[in-house]
């Protein structure tokens, strides 16, 4: 049952997100050329091109947010929740397909955006050289686990809030914005405890080299290896190693599975279709 | 288990109206049984909570001993008053779905109500017309052999001929093993194929019995009945 | 087969009139076989236990009969069938007097009407040619 629903989940979304990649990715190949489309091989100065990237990345971050968000509301609270609603699955397998057709999304659209990302970058000389970067692919795998926990619990509090603002907590009046504003409060009510775990800003949790002392779980490369371990970080000229932040994750992971699970609740025993 | 559903003290408040004020009644095995009243009566209210569509509410209801929820939901075949199946689905995609979610649905069946109404499978729903959508959702819900069909307002906006083909639909589909409660405003057209009539007026039961019993005793056809009952009210 | 009723009066009882007429007009022969309770609410337009209630009544009435096995069939009893053929005009015959008479026409002057009516040949006077 879970893998039919998810199967009908994923083709919800996909003339949206394939959509959507495409025009990432259009975009990606348009600013990689702009010198020659400007005639100016001196357009890009440094920080203007990043600052650029920057706000690409999170363009399509927030749009693919915003997207599953849009899907996850049609499918539960729109006239098609009327047939999903009454199928004979649980509610709980429901969620589940939703969430993870919401993560595959999500996950192919920040692929799309490396990929946009690639391309705005190979126009410079010597960018990619990836062999001589230093912790390239280490960083690479911190990042993205950031992306999908941080990810997982953005989408399960938007799916809080929505079925909250449909729930019979909610009436005519009130619901969206009530319902946005606990979203709103708890997101910045899990960022402040992160921030304040980890004492630093969350740029700089994003990718960190430690120097050695003490036993950590680290994103490990020796020469052409990579994995995880847990031990003191490595030194040396063929290995790099990036600190897993695991009180971070694990943080990120039960702020979204406190939002699941109450978002559970209310469409087991709050329902109220309307 | 004689009784494919029983409704006891059923009530619903929404802040301070009351939208349901203690309903009760059975439907036992093989009878067609309508729920009349105008909009805002209550009947949507009882079959959202038949249909776990509504979680918070008093009393007691049970679908073959189930209370509203998932394992209720195999035995019911529903056809809402709205356009439930997605319409970015082809009529195609929209039999594979119930095929894949109703182990009770019929796909030989569907496939020949509908070629018999030479609707073409391959296109997507939201290409056809509002009257031909309409018939999709009908012959896929009539299609499951379901314990229970719910069918809220089935005829509530088609022109005659459609009224016609959906009532041939109903009886067609009718056997002795199942039920089916349908909630309607629009009395005349489907009084003759109702076994037994329950009028619900501002939350609350009214009048429940058998149809012809009910024309005996009023010497008045349900229809008349209805404006009569409900004359003050829109 | 099918035709609308009058919600007002009970539908089995109606329905029971209808297969009467069919059986006297010949439109149902003696012995012929009765399509089944579910084809014959669909034909009708109406529930299937009204039906059923039908066709026990004029099971009780002799019209029909059924066989275990085989089914429904309309009465082989030919006499019985020439009693319901002749009811019939009368059966019109007292409604037409009676709502000539509601009308305010004297029962003496009704056979006038049915003269000049059949020898016009129609309400209007056109021949319709027997």
């Amino acid at each position: 049952m879970f893998i039919k629903q998810l199967k009908y989940d994923l083709l919800f979304g996909r003339n949206t997100f394939f959509t959507m990649a495409a025009i990432v990715i259009g975009w990606g190949i348009i600013m990689g050329n702009l010198d020659t489309l400007l005639q100016d091989d001196h357009f890009f100065m440094g920080a203007m091109f990043a600052f650029g990237m920057t706000i690409s990345m999170t363009v399509v971050g927030v749009l693919s947010i915003m997207q599953v968000f849009q899907l996850y509301r049609k499918s539960l609270f729109g006239d098609s929740g009327y047939l999903t609603l009454t199928l004979p699955v649980t509610r709980g397998s429901l969620l589940a397909s939703k969430i993870a057709a919401s993560m595959i999304w999500y996950l192919f659209m920040i692929f799309a955006g490396f990929i946009m990302v690639v391309i705005m970058v190979l126009q410079i000389e010597g960018a990619f050289i990836v062999t001589d970067s230093n912790n390239f692919f280490v960083n690479l795998l911190a990042f993205l686990l950031y992306i999908v926990f941080i990810g997982l619990f953005l989408i399960s509090v938007l799916f809080f809030a929505t079925t909250l603002a449909h729930s019979s907590f909610s009436n005519k009046r009130v619901h969206s914005v009530v319902s946005g504003i606990i979203g709103f409060v708890y997101i910045a009510v899990f960022f402040r405890i992160y921030n304040t775990l980890n004492q630093r800003s969350w740029g700089e949790t994003l990718v960190e080299g430690v120097s050695s002392g003490g036993d950590v779980w680290s994103f490990t490369r020796m020469g052409p290896l990579i994995g995880i371990q847990y031990g003191r970080i490595p030194v040396g000229p063929e290995t790099d190693a990036v600190f897993i932040d695991i009180y971070a994750h694990a943080l990120t992971l039960a702020f979204a599975a406190a939002a699941i699970i109450a978002t559970l609740y209310l469409l087991k025993k709050r329902i109220d279709l309307r | 288990m004689d009784n494919v559903l029983e409704i006891k003290e059923l009530s619903k408040n929404y802040g301070k109206t009351q939208a349901l004020k203690g309903v009760s009644f059975d439907i036992p095995k093989g009878k067609i049984v309508g729920v009349l009243g105008p909009n805002g009566s209550g009947k949507t209210t009882i079959i959202k909570t038949v249909m776990g569509l509504l979680s918070d509410y008093g009393g007691d209801v049970r679908i073959m001993s189930e209370t509203p929820g998932f394992l209720a939901n195999r035995h019911i075949s529903y056809l809402p008053d709205v356009s439930h199946i997605p319409t970015w689905l082809t009529v195609n995609q929209a039999i594979g779905f119930f095929s894949d979610f109703y182990q009770d649905f019929d796909t030989e069946k569907a496939r020949g109500m509908l070629a018999d109404m030479k609707i073409p499978t391959d296109k997507k729903l939201k290409t056809l017309s509002r009257g031909m959508q309409e018939k999709v959702q009908l012959s896929l819900v009539m299609s499951r052999k379901a314990k229970l069909y719910v069918l809220d307002e089935p005829i509530g906006a088609v022109d005659p001929a459609s009224r016609e083909f959906i009532i041939d639909t109903i009886l067609r589909n009718y056997s002795e093993d199942s039920s089916i409660l349908l909630s309607t405003h629009i009395i005349a057209d489907i009084e003759p194929i109702l076994d037994v009539a329950i009028f619900i007026k501002d939350g609350e039961i009214v009048l429940h019995d058998e149809v012809d019993k009910i024309r005996e005793d009023n010497d008045n056809s349900l229809d008349q009945l209805f404006r009569e009952v409900f004359r003050n009210v829109h | 087969m099918m035709s609308e009723f009058d919600n007002n009066q009970p539908i089995y009882q109606q329905i029971v009139e209808q297969i009467r007429l069919s059986i006297a007009k010949g439109e149902l022969s003696p012995g012929a076989k009765v399509a089944s309770v579910r084809d014959m609410a669909l034909r009708f337009r109406v529930n299937p236990n009204t039906m059923q209630k039908s066709l026990a009544k004029l099971e009780d009435m002799g019209y029909l009969h059924s066989e275990r096995t085989s089914g429904r069939f309309v009465t082989d009893d030919l006499a019985l069938i020439e009693t319901l053929k002749a009811e019939i005009p009368s059966k019109i015959t007292g409604k037409y007097v009676s709502d000539m008479t509601e009308f305010g026409i004297a029962a003496g002057d009704i056979p006038n009407f049915v003269r000049t009516y059949i020898e016009r040949g129609g309400p209007y006077g056109q021949r319709t040619g027997n």
